[in-house]
């Protein structure tokens, strides 16, 4: 692994216990210059995590709590009248800048999550017919709580799909929540992180994940994969162009963080689900949870060898 | 793999040298029956365009081309006097196929020119039909081939560089999937009542015992090794001191040649001999002996048959001397069936006018005349004046050899008295004239004696080396008996040398130091080997004609079809076959595996081998090297090794070569 990411790696973990799957794959997820969505019950840790990475790598952030009256405005910043010069101000809203954590998504109306998808999109911010772009790096952090939580509008597939990676975290392990128990208070912990890295040195290393060379044979597996996601009555739709670019992206990112230049089979399969998982709408909710059947594919076929 | 771009796809050259390689590989065996001035053109035009390939500034003037074509063509004519017929013909389809690619630049010629590769790849059978050759046309075929398909990978993507046996592959692919089709043709293809091929011209050298018999003419063919006939027999065997192979008697002698005139144009009824001798069958058990003889072209107008026939097809006349005459002269390859009685008497009464002429003699040759009068005279009758003369042969210093000294004028004389060195004529020659001197009646019999057996086929090889001359000397009342002077002469006579080297009569003089023929070595059982395939050749392929046709349709149960029937069967088995093949080549296509696939596969499986883990068809080569490695066992080194240069060769570099594609594979599979 390259020193810089190494030490963000180490630091993370530190903070988030028993649970390096998830930090390597939101480091992917950065690397790749993708967004991340962590879907979880509340007080799993996702805005400990969110938070830790956007100290860690020395980036400043901006937390937006998603709720039903949530406006698009709240997000994006609005003009106001100045008094003094007669004129209106843009005032700057929280996606201004390099980290943002966007707690409990799915909370919000449409309205105002459309507002920072589009952001997320296109890195930049039209209001009132002037174009503001974003800064550089652009990370977008958004928490989910599960569906059937009681007042959350769902975000619509065309949506989730913004995101690179979505993630879960899950329980922690008996022995890692005992520890947290007698452990200190880890908003202190975050406070006391040392910047492991800064932006520039950042943006090369996303450039450098994005040269990180793909063979024929390894294009050859994406493509089974991804006609087999096709081809399956389990899903509503396939993986659109957009998903398979998405999967090889963070393929890359993630042999990256492996230390090799090339892309393995295994590092496909390594980011399969997170990437796949949120993107295919499973038909039959009865069954296997749709990250299982996604899962269950990667099973069933073969490597080309 | 290399990509190439649409414009260097278009001006991609035509791969000339595959294509000439093929052209050579079919001409080669034609080269040693055209002229030779057509072969170093052809040979000089493939190395001009060679040349051009590799100069691309270089080219042949069109005027040039035309000059060379026309002087061609005269050519043949000025060799030949003629430009049709077969080898005119062919000399100039040879000629015109080689100049073709002077002018080939496009892949419509490369295809024409291929095309006609076949065609001319079957010309080489108008000039030998000889299993060897058939196992040559392998080679041009694959050339061919292979030319085809590199022909076609050019408007493909990728061109790869094959190996040797690659190219052998892909194009034995081809050439197996043909082999069905061929077979249906030849067994359903309506037939002609002939062998296969027949051409004029084609038995000139064949030769044989001939029709007359002058010193120096049978020792001749005995330094020939090549066969004269094969011949199985049905039941039982004679033994080998029977094996007296009857072709004709010679009956006339002008003091230099013996030679063979009609005395009655007569022909024996076999079966009124077969009933007057039945008795005589009966009674000493006389063995009859039927057989089957594949008789080489002689251009004689005799059969072969076992001493004494009394059974031959019905297109040969059994004559009153007991040799087969057919009408015509033999120029093909014959096959039939005979039935022979060695101990038959024959003629046990001759008329006064047939005593005469079997008793005449030119003049000459006094002091054997002189001799002849003296010792019959002292003997008590017939029979024991011929033991006599046959044991002064034993006694008296008489030599078998094949180099005889040279006679003089008066060639008995010369032989019986000064010489006494011969060979089978020189003593058939002289007894013949001794008996007719003292007024037996006699005559002089040539064919064959002996054979090889060769224990593979169960036939009976007969060779130009077996041919042997011996007497008929006829006694009153006992009719024609044999008698082999050259069996009389003393063992320690016979030049060791000869024997040794030619095998020469060895079977006539069998209390000989045995010469073993017990254990064949390797040459001989090769020579056996390749004897037996060449009959089978000739069995099967060659003499596949309509009546076997019909026999083997009548063993299938489809016998009384008409020809057309036979085409629609034949043209059906061939569509339905072509059908499966497509099947199978669509589903092929789809499975085709490259060379990197086949080691992975390889390594996969000697991973479930070697360290007994199961691996399933999702598992990547870097899970497969890390279970490897948690096994910690160092006899795994060499799979993880491998499986390193998988990853390398595979997922690493963009465009892996092949050569070291290939030398993963080889690497691979030495792993045990």
């Amino acid at each position: 692994m390259q020193p810089q990411l190494e030490n963000v790696y180490k630091q993370l973990n530190k903070i988030i216990l028993g649970k390096s799957q998830q930090i390597k794959l939101a480091l992917v997820c950065l690397l790749a210059k993708g967004h991340l969505l962590i879907e979880d019950l509340p007080g799993m840790g996702k805005t400990t995590l969110a938070h830790a990475l956007a100290k860690v790598m020395g980036l400043d952030f901006q937390r937006i709590q998603f709720t039903s009256d949530l406006l698009p405005g709240d997000i994006l910043g609005t003009a106001v009248y100045q008094r003094s010069d007669e004129t209106f101000k843009f005032h700057r809203g929280p996606i201004f800048s390099q980290v943002i954590l966007a707690d409990e998504v799915n909370r919000a109306t449409p309205k105002s999550q459309s507002a920072l998808l589009e952001a997320m999109e296109e890195c930049q911010v039209t209001t009132e017919g002037v174009t503001r772009s974003l800064p550089e790096p652009f990370f977008v952090i958004a928490t989910q709580n599960p569906f059937h939580q009681i007042g959350t509008y769902p975000l619509p597939e065309s949506q989730l799909d913004r995101f690179l990676v979505r993630i879960s975290l899950g329980y922690p392990e008996p022995e890692i929540e005992r520890f947290l128990f007698k452990g200190q208070d880890t908003r202190g912990k975050i406070d006391k992180l040392i910047p492991a890295i800064d932006s520039p040195s950042l943006l090369a290393l996303q450039n450098k994940a994005e040269q990180v060379t793909v063979s024929e044979g390894l294009l050859d597996y994406l493509q089974i994969l991804v006609a087999k996601t096709r081809n399956n009555r389990q899903w509503a739709h396939g993986l659109s162009p957009r998903g398979g670019l998405a999967l090889l992206k963070a393929a890359k990112a993630w042999a990256f963080i492996e230390g090799r230049k090339f892309v393995l089979p295994e590092d496909l399969q390594a980011v399969w689900e997170p990437v796949v998982g949120h993107r295919l709408l499973t038909l039959n909710t009865s069954t296997a949870s749709s990250e299982s059947m996604v899962q269950q594919l990667i099973k069933n076929t073969d490597v080309p060898r | 793999m290399r990509s190439v771009s649409a414009e260097a796809l278009k001006n991609r050259p035509l791969p000339l040298i595959p294509i000439i390689v093929a052209q050579q590989c079919v001409l080669l065996p034609l080269y040693f029956y055209i002229p030779v001035w057509i072969a170093l053109l052809n040979t000089l035009v493939a190395g001009v365009v060679i040349y051009s390939t590799k100069n691309k500034r270089f080219k042949v003037a069109r005027w040039l081309k035309f000059v060379i074509t026309v002087l061609a063509i005269v050519g043949v004519y000025l060799v030949f006097n003629k430009i049709s017929g077969k080898d005119a013909g062919i000399s100039l389809i040879a000629a015109m196929y080689g100049l073709k690619t002077l002018e080939t630049d496009k892949t419509r010629d490369a295809n024409l020119l291929l095309s006609l590769s076949f065609f001319i790849l079957t010309a080489g059978f108008l000039f030998s039909s000889s299993p060897l050759i058939v196992l040559y046309q392998i080679v041009p075929i694959l050339a061919i081939l292979n030319a085809f398909v590199t022909i076609h990978s050019l408007n493909t993507q990728a061109v790869f560089k094959k190996s040797f046996v690659q190219v052998l592959k892909e194009s034995g692919r081809y050439l197996f999937a043909g082999l069905p089709i061929m077979g249906i043709l030849f067994v359903f293809f309506p037939r002609l009542d002939g062998p296969l091929w027949r051409m004029p011209g084609v038995s000139q050298s064949a030769s044989g015992i001939s029709d007359r018999m002058s010193p120096g003419e049978i020792s001749d063919l005995q330094l020939s090794d090549k066969v004269a006939f094969r011949a199985r027999f049905d039941k039982k065997e004679p033994s080998s001191i029977d094996l007296y192979w009857r072709v004709l008697t010679l009956n006339e002698y002008d003091g230099l040649y013996w030679f063979h005139t009609d005395f009655s144009e007569e022909a024996i009824d076999s079966k009124v001999v077969q009933k007057n001798n039945a008795g005589e069958i009966k009674d000493k058990k006389l063995a009859t002996y039927s057989y089957q003889v594949v008789l080489e072209p002689t251009r004689l107008n005799y059969l072969v048959s076992l001493d004494k026939p009394v059974k031959m097809p019905s297109m040969g006349k059994i004559k009153q001397d007991y040799t087969t005459q057919v009408d015509y002269r033999l120029m093909n390859r014959t096959r039939y069936h005979g039935e022979s009685i060695p101990g038959l008497k024959i003629e046990p009464e001759l008329s006064v006018e047939q005593k005469l002429r079997y008793t005449q003699l030119p003049s000459g040759n006094p002091k054997s005349r002189q001799l002849a009068t003296i010792l019959r005279l002292e003997a008590l009758n017939d029979e024991a004046y011929i033991n006599q003369l046959l044991s002064q042969i034993n006694q008296e210093p008489y030599f078998y050899t094949l180099r005889p000294p040279i006679m003089e004028e008066d060639i008995v004389d010369s032989f019986w008295f000064d010489k006494k060195k011969g060979f089978c004529e020189h003593y058939a020659g002289a007894l013949v004239f001794l008996a007719r001197a003292a007024n037996i009646p006699a005559r002089v019999v040539i064919g064959y004696q002996g054979g090889e057996k060769n224990p593979l086929s169960d036939s009976w090889l007969v060779r130009y080396s077996d041919a042997h001359a011996w007497t008929e000397i006829w006694f009153a009342s006992k009719g024609w008996i044999r008698i082999d002077p050259t069996a009389a002469i003393a063992n320690h006579r016979i030049e060791k040398s000869l024997l040794n080297e030619y095998r020469q009569r060895d079977l006539l003089f069998d209390s000989l130091e045995a010469i073993d023929i017990e254990e064949p070595g390797f040459i001989k059982n090769m020579s056996y080997w390749a004897d037996s395939l060449s009959h089978n050749w000739n069995d099967w392929v060659l003499d596949f004609n309509s009546k076997k046709q019909f026999d083997l349709f009548k063993k299938l149960g489809i016998s009384g079809l008409n020809d057309k029937q036979i085409i629609m069967l034949m043209l059906g088995l061939v569509t339905i076959f072509l059908i499966i093949l497509s099947f199978k080549k669509f589903r092929f296509a789809v499975k085709k595996e490259s060379e990197i696939s086949q080691g992975f596969r390889l390594i996969q499986k000697k991973i479930e081998k070697q360290a007994r883990l199961k691996v399933t068809g999702c598992e990547g080569p870097l899970q497969l090297k890390q279970k490897l490695i948690a096994l910690n066992d160092p006899q795994h080194n060499n799979l993880i090794r491998v499986l390193d240069e998988y990853i390398r060769l595979r997922y690493q570099e963009k465009e892996a070569e092949l050569k070291s594609i290939n030398l993963f594979l080889k690497k691979t599979r030495r792993i045990k």
